[in-house]
């Protein structure tokens, strides 16, 4: 229904300015990019300020958009259930986040974002940029390219995060926490096992009737 | 009225052109979710 809609708009737009088809596709295709990640965002925000981790929520979207471009990931098959998935497992990883800082000690919280950021970066050594069918990366000099700005990626949030964490003590550890979750939950996403994970959420939104 | 309105869809046409290009020559979107890229868009 939502991609109907967004394709009468790209029609009209593509009339009344004379565009030819292949131009209004990529009209489409700059809709279709705009709405899903407005509904994901706003669903994301309004669940962060149910739960109360907004912060938290925005630090798992930040850290996701900075590492997802060039790493890539597992996807899900529609725009709705990617809106669901794309706003509920920032909800989680920002209420874990504030739940594992007020409990976990400090050192364990340093050796946990530790583990996760090498973590993160043996796998995006191996293997970024992710297989994904809708945008293959197929020449070896941009897969070396995105690989290297993924790895560029980590590399900056965790020298920003622990950066955070050195000049404030305990005063942004959710937020470290969630980031550091975030980077962890991306990269998981790149493994064979993240796309298995990926394919039940979808199968589970399917079983809901979600499209 | 009419001209100022073709220049606004003129405007938000550029700019979903810009989006479309920038999200095209990303590995991904930072969604969960990936429209086919556009013929004129895909690059090998």
């Amino acid at each position: 229904m939502a991609n109907h809609f967004l394709s009468r708009i790209a029609s009209f737009m593509g009339n009344k300015l004379g565009l030819s088809s292949e131009d209004e596709a990529v009209l489409l295709y700059g809709l279709e990019i705009v709405f899903s990640s407005s509904i994901s965002f706003l669903l994301a925000i309004v669940l962060g300020i149910i739960f109360k981790v907004l912060a938290e929520v925005l630090m798992v979207i930040i850290a996701w958009f900075c590492l997802r471009q060039f790493a890539g990931g597992a996807h899900c098959s529609s725009m709705w259930r990617c809106a669901l998935t794309s706003s509920l497992v920032p909800a989680l990883l920002g209420l874990l986040a504030g739940w594992l800082s007020r409990y976990l000690q400090k050192n364990f919280i340093l050796y946990l974002f530790a583990l996760i950021f090498i973590a993160a970066i043996f796998i995006t050594l191996r293997l970024a940029p992710a297989d994904n069918p809708q945008k293959p990366v197929r020449s070896s000099r941009r897969r070396r390219r995105f690989r290297n700005l993924a790895l560029a990626a980590e590399l900056l949030l965790a020298i920003l995060l622990l950066g955070a964490e050195m000049l404030a003590p305990g005063k942004y550890t959710s937020l470290v926490l969630a980031g550091a979750l975030a980077v962890g939950v991306e990269t998981f996403f790149l493994t064979p096992a993240g796309y298995r994970v990926m394919s039940r959420i979808d199968i589970f939104w399917g079983t809901l009737k979600v499209k | 009225m009419r001209a100022l309105a073709i220049r606004l869809l003129v405007a938000l046409a550029g700019l979903l052109t810009f989006i479309s290009m920038a999200s095209a020559a990303s590995a991904c979107t930072w969604l969960y979710y990936e429209p086919e890229v556009p013929a004129k868009l895909r690059r090998e």
